[in-house]
């Protein structure tokens, strides 16, 4: 490591679209991951190995408050788009535009930002699935078209492989062309700190080492960019973290749904964007866990049962908002979540809304995954059911992790509407923090398409 | 951290013999083993609150052991005593089904 035109920070989505155009200009671009390299497929998806091998802290991250809400992050090349599910959604015009308006933020309308969308959904071969919808997915599809609920089953960014699906992670895609184009990549490698002096950065520091870079992008994701802007000093109060607080059930049918390297990929989208429902991961471990949140009842079920068993999700657009703090001495941030009451009572109506549609699908029992909670086998069960999930029995848990540097040109704001960092010239931020807020859609398509428009501005010598 | 790790243990083995008690001590075991890693795992705040947790739960449950040490920790009024059984639990869990459960 020397000296260099650009340093990204991160080589999630954000920083692996950064690094690949910003290579492909000419430039010469060093990506600095803390996370270790690990192929796709070489560990099991949604398996404890992979837990420990690519999320951060092991995926044992929680946002402090009343209730706490769990969240993971990865930390491995590629970021998040290693470990996630490939579902892909178009950002909607309307939510765009509410973005712009309530931001003050510049060219970010859907005509704005299409042509990024179509750029990553080419690259990502975004496609949706050929032939039939698998068990757990078909039971969403059962249940919507029964209720008469909107759905879909969702694209994804993953070509037809030998077995599974094979998702076009960043490894796969963006991170392996720019390193075709000339970049570097470190992993293993923890930026402590920017050298930030008199408005302007130096480089980065890693292991108390600095690397110098005319540039530097901060692209390590929601929580762990304004950390890292906290640590080197530059203004950032951490506020604003938006999620998808989400509740989940354990559903049982009287046939085998469980497929436990794969998810459900079909969602309702009847109370879209304020409510989603669909498919989680249902390894064996991961059923046990949502079970447990319940009470001692995991030893009641008989071993084989997982089979006829999957976690299904409600997940909402939140009011309330989190915060992200930098604790010197601590190498971890401390991060908080206020759940508001109307996102309380959205949870525990999306909750009944999910249990009705699992209901209609055919499922023979409900384990909502919650402490204390009833079980439910018909729909007068749902109304107590739902109700009784109050602030101190709720289990939450989210993935979706935005909005702690929100770009635009209101005042305060930290960052402008291209990702700059007002108060240090060469300075620029390109991940999931800049969305304004969490977009009811899986985000990496929207955050990608942005990351396009932020860099092409930023090569252009706008920004 | 040994005495702390220990106390991990014991209670992560307490509550497999109520979730899983068909399981093989050995393979309980193997599953308390994982849980004394995965705390290591935790956001160094995170971390040294558990560690705080975990030295009052200590207290609660003095000498007992197998489902009485569990049933005292589950009815501590103590604040953190349940989030400190809830976590060790999960992690006991998680790991036990992902080496023998399924
Ligand atoms: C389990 C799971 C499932 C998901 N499913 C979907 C889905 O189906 N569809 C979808 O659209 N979205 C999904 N998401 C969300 C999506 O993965 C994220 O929105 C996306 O990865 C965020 O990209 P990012 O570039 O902002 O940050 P990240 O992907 O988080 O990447 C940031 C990278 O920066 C590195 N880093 C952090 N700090 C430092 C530092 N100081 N020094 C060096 N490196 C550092 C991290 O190790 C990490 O690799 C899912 C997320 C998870 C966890």
């Amino acid at each position: 490591m020397s000296s260099y035109d650009v340093v990204v920070v991160g080589s999630g989505p954000g920083g692996s679209v950064t690094a690949r155009e910003c290579a492909r200009a000419g430039l010469r671009v060093l990506v600095v991951e803390e996370g270790e390299r690990v192929e796709p497929g070489a560990v099991p998806a949604y398996s404890l190995e992979q837990m420990r091998r690519q999320y951060r802290n092991q995926g044992l991250t929680v946002a402090l408050g009343r209730p706490p809400i769990a969240y993971t992050e990865a930390a491995c090349a590629g970021g998040g788009s290693e470990v996630n599910s490939g579902l892909y959604h178009r950002p909607s015009a309307e939510l765009l535009d509410a973005w712009s308006r309530e931001h003050a933020v510049e060219a970010l309308t859907l005509p704005d930002v299409e042509p990024w969308l179509g750029t990553v959904e080419d690259r990502l071969q975004v496609q949706g699935r050929a032939g039939e919808l698998p068990p757990a997915s078909a039971a969403l599809a059962r249940g919507a078209e029964r209720l008469g609920w909107a759905g879909l089953d969702v694209p994804r960014w993953a070509v037809p492989g030998p077995g599974h699906p094979e998702k076009q992670t960043m490894t796969r895609t963006y991170l392996a062309d720019a390193l075709e184009a000339g970049a570097e990549l470190a992993c293993g490698s923890r930026v402590d700190r920017l050298d930030v002096h008199d408005g302007r950065v130096r480089g980065v520091v890693v292991a108390g080492r600095t690397v110098t870079s005319e540039r530097v992008v901060v692209a390590a994701g929601a929580v762990q960019s304004p950390a890292l802007l906290q640590r080197s000093g530059v203004p950032v109060s951490g506020r604003g973290l938006a999620v998808h607080p989400t509740v989940k059930v354990v559903a049982e049918f009287a046939e085998d749904v469980n497929d436990p390297a794969d998810l459900a990929t079909y969602q309702v989208k009847e109370f879209a964007p304020a409510l989603t429902l669909g498919g989680s991961a249902s390894r064996p471990s991961l059923i046990a866990l949502a079970l447990s949140e319940r009470g001692w009842s995991v030893a009641g079920e008989p071993r084989e049962a997982w089979r006829r068993q999957q976690v299904y999700y409600a997940a909402i657009r939140s009011r309330g908002r989190g915060r992200v703090r930098s604790v010197p001495g601590f190498r971890d941030p401390v991060v908080t979540y206020r759940l508001t009451r109307e996102d309380l009572a959205l949870l525990r109506s999306g909750l009944a809304r999910l249990m009705h549609l699992l209901l209609a699908a055919g499922a023979t029992r409900l384990l909502p995954s919650y402490a204390g909670a009833m079980t439910v086998t018909t729909n007068a069960d749902v109304a107590p059911a739902a109700a009784a999930m109050t602030r101190s029995r709720a289990a939450l848990m989210s993935v979706h992790l935005t909005g702690t540097l929100p770009l635009g040109e209101r005042r305060g704001g930290v960052v402008d509407s291209w990702g700059r960092v007002r108060d240090v010239t060469n300075l620029w931020v390109n991940d999931a923090s800049l969305l304004p807020d969490a977009p009811g859609i899986n985000p990496q398509g929207t955050l990608m398409a942005i990351a396009h428009r932020n860099v092409d501005r930023l090569l252009r010598g706008d920004g | 951290m040994r005495s702390g790790a220990t106390f991990a243990e014991r209670v992560a083995l307490a509550c497999l013999a109520r979730d899983v008690p068909e399981s093989s001590l050995e393979s309980r075991r193997r599953a308390a083993e994982e849980v004394v890693q995965s705390l290591t795992a935790l956001p160094d705040s995170t971390r040294a609150g558990v560690g705080v947790a975990g030295v009052l739960a200590r207290g609660v449950v003095g000498r007992s052991s197998g489902d009485r040490l569990v049933s005292r920790l589950d009815a501590a009024p103590l604040p953190g005593v349940g989030e400190y059984l809830k976590l060790v639990r999960s992690l006991a869990l998680v790991a036990w089904f992902e080496d023998a459960g399924s």
